[in-house]
């Protein structure tokens, strides 16, 4: 017969084991980006490091341009996130609000586009890119990333418009509101929060894109954070402290997104699998 | 809510209002979705290199002649696929489901911080994984090879990315370290929908444990568990940027995928009419198994 405490036990244990197996790879990461060179290249590594340094940031910001690469994936992203809303937010609403034979062929046909593979993409879109030398430009990025946050925030957006009670809209159309204007003076602020959340999930996909920006650049200009690390670990093959610098400060901008919208944003996440 | 008089003119304007709402939209998906995905079509019939443009000419079937039959390279990358994508999908499924199972029990507190936790690796960028575990997996310096030496089992260390034989399962291993956490977040959510009673009232039946996973916790996660296997098959068998920040596709091809050899004829050879074809594989691989998975799915349990 278990006992409870040995169900107990082994639960303990086992969420340890998954949390050591999960997190060592960034514990890892991190102390290896603050320990000097000759304790990263050692035969005895060490756990906890016996002397820091944060001189690998500086090395990774400024000679390895990570500073620039950054900057460049924090525009990227966020355009990508403003232009995802601006095509997602009255689409959705308009399928939310008129529930025609149209509309709803509308929003499976974008549901649809979700499990559309990017690869299949990325040669006709370096063509058509090239063909409007946009190659090595922030448009290129953001379109081509459009392409993958537009049907996941379109499920989401629409989830959060149809959450919303029907009377609401037949209210206001009683007292005369035009259907444009209950867009924007009614659904819209009601689901602000729904927003926020969903543009930080578009900022995270765009934030983890490797493919599309690998291929689209090809110098530093528009180079993103993902491509600028590959790159350097091309590079710099045994600068093994700059390049965990790097990928630390990579990882940051997710770690705040998690710490304020851990909830929310997996709430998110399962809600469209569930639906989807 | 009839109207009088509604007329002709009126219907037709109530029936258009929806779609200046989607102009945005479908312009968007229009000429960036549609329109390649034609374009990529179109571009497959051809004989098309980058490097030589004065060559361009249409070619009908070459290209998918010279895939099918002539090129062997293809066939290895469309076996490791399969075999990358099962593997992967079958250890993450395995994997997903255990600490999803783990994380629901009473006797975890924090949950919504411990999802957060064990979400990271799917949250945080391939390219910063992929150099994690290059750094970790390092035949000299790398930490598994090290701590394989102090633990006395030297002669397991080894380039685990640049090994013949080992190279493969490595890839499989980081890939599903990454994608495993989406399992256990959406299981967890589906376990989290199904009643407590059910599993009280199996208590006063006296069910085991194995009785009351399989009759009650399982049926309850079947239907989520079907869609996120799908999606995985599909975002695996399609995944690019894993294999090719780890290995490239090598050593000697043996981690070569469609995704990466297909970026490998077109960015490194610019046989873009050839890689193009790679893709059209890719898409109607997936449309027929996806498919045919699909309607063996609602045969067999009926159609919902």
């Amino acid at each position: 017969m278990i006992k409870e405490w040995h169900v107990k036990l082994g639960v303990w244990v086992g969420v340890a084991l998954l949390l050591l197996f999960v997190l060592f790879p960034f514990y890892w990461m991190f102390t290896t980006s603050i320990k000097p060179d000759q304790e990263i290249l050692s035969n005895q590594p060490t756990l906890i490091p016996h002397s820091v340094t944060f001189k690998h940031y500086v090395t990774a910001w400024v000679y390895g341009k990570i500073g620039t690469y950054f900057k460049n994936s924090l525009i990227v992203a966020s355009l990508t996130v403003i232009l995802s809303f601006l095509a997602v937010v009255p689409a959705a609403f308009a399928s939310s609000l008129y529930r025609t034979k149209g509309t709803k062929l509308l929003s499976v046909f974008v549901l649809f586009l979700q499990m559309f593979p990017g690869v299949l993409l990325l040669i006709p879109l370096y063509i058509l890119m090239k063909r409007y030398q946009l190659i090595d430009t922030y448009t290129a990025l953001v379109i081509s990333y459009s392409t993958f946050t537009i049907p996941f925030c379109f499920l989401l957006t629409k989830s959060y418009f149809d959450n919303l009670p029907n009377e609401l809209y037949e209210a206001a159309r009683i007292d005369g509101c035009s259907d444009f204007r209950i867009f924007y003076k009614i659904s819209l602020p009601l689901i602000l929060p729904g927003i926020m959340v969903t543009s930080l999930f578009a900022f995270v996909l765009a934030w983890c894109d490797f493919m599309f920006a690998k291929t689209f650049t090809n110098t530093e200009s528009a180079r993103t954070l993902t491509v600028g690390l590959s790159t350097l670990k091309g590079t710099w093959t045994v600068e093994w402290g700059p390049l965990m610098a790097g990928a630390s400060i990579a990882t940051i901008p997710i770690l705040i997104i998690f710490a304020l919208a851990n909830k929310y944003i997996i709430e998110g996440l399962t809600a469209g699998s569930v639906k989807g | 809510m009839r109207q009088k008089g509604k007329d002709y003119h009126l219907r037709l304007k109530q029936a258009l209002a929806p779609y200046p709402y989607f102009i945005i939209l479908l312009v968007l998906v229009g000429a960036l979705m549609i329109y390649p995905l034609i374009d990529g079509i179109w571009l497959s019939f051809w004989q098309k290199n980058l490097l030589y443009p004065t060559r361009d000419k249409f070619v009908w079937f070459a290209n998918y002649r010279k895939l099918l039959f002539e090129d062997e390279i293809f066939w290895l990358a469309l076996k490791n696929s399969i075999i990358f994508t099962a593997a992967s999908v079958f250890f993450e499924y395995l994997l997903g489901l255990g600490s999803a199972l783990l994380l629901n029990s009473k006797y975890i507190r924090f949950k919504n911080f411990l999802r957060g936790i064990v979400l990271l690796p799917w949250v945080v960028p391939i390219a910063v994984n992929s150099i994690n575990w290059t750094w970790m997996l390092l035949p000299e310096y790398g930490f598994v090879n090290q701590v394989l030496k102090v633990l006395g089992l030297g002669h397991l260390a080894r380039g685990w990315l640049s090994d013949l034989n080992w190279v493969f399962p490595t890839v499989i291993l980081v890939n599903v370290w990454r994608s495993f956490p989406f399992y256990t977040v959406t299981i967890l959510a589906g376990l989290t929908l199904i009643p407590k009673e059910l599993y009280e009232a199996g208590q006063i039946d006296g069910t085991t444990r194995w009785q009351a996973f399989r009759y009650i916790t399982f049926p309850g996660i079947k239907g989520i568990s079907t869609v996120i296997v799908i999606l995985h098959l599909i975002w695996t068998f399609v995944n690019f940027d894993v294999i090719y920040l780890l290995t490239g596709g090598g050593p000697l091809h043996r981690t070569e995928v469609l995704p990466t050899y297909l970026y490998q004829q077109a960015f490194s050879y610019f046989n873009m009419g050839y890689a193009a074809s790679i893709g059209v594989f890719i898409f109607i691989f997936l449309v027929v198994t996806v498919g045919l998975y699909f309607s063996r799915l609602s045969n067999f349990y009926g159609n919902e």
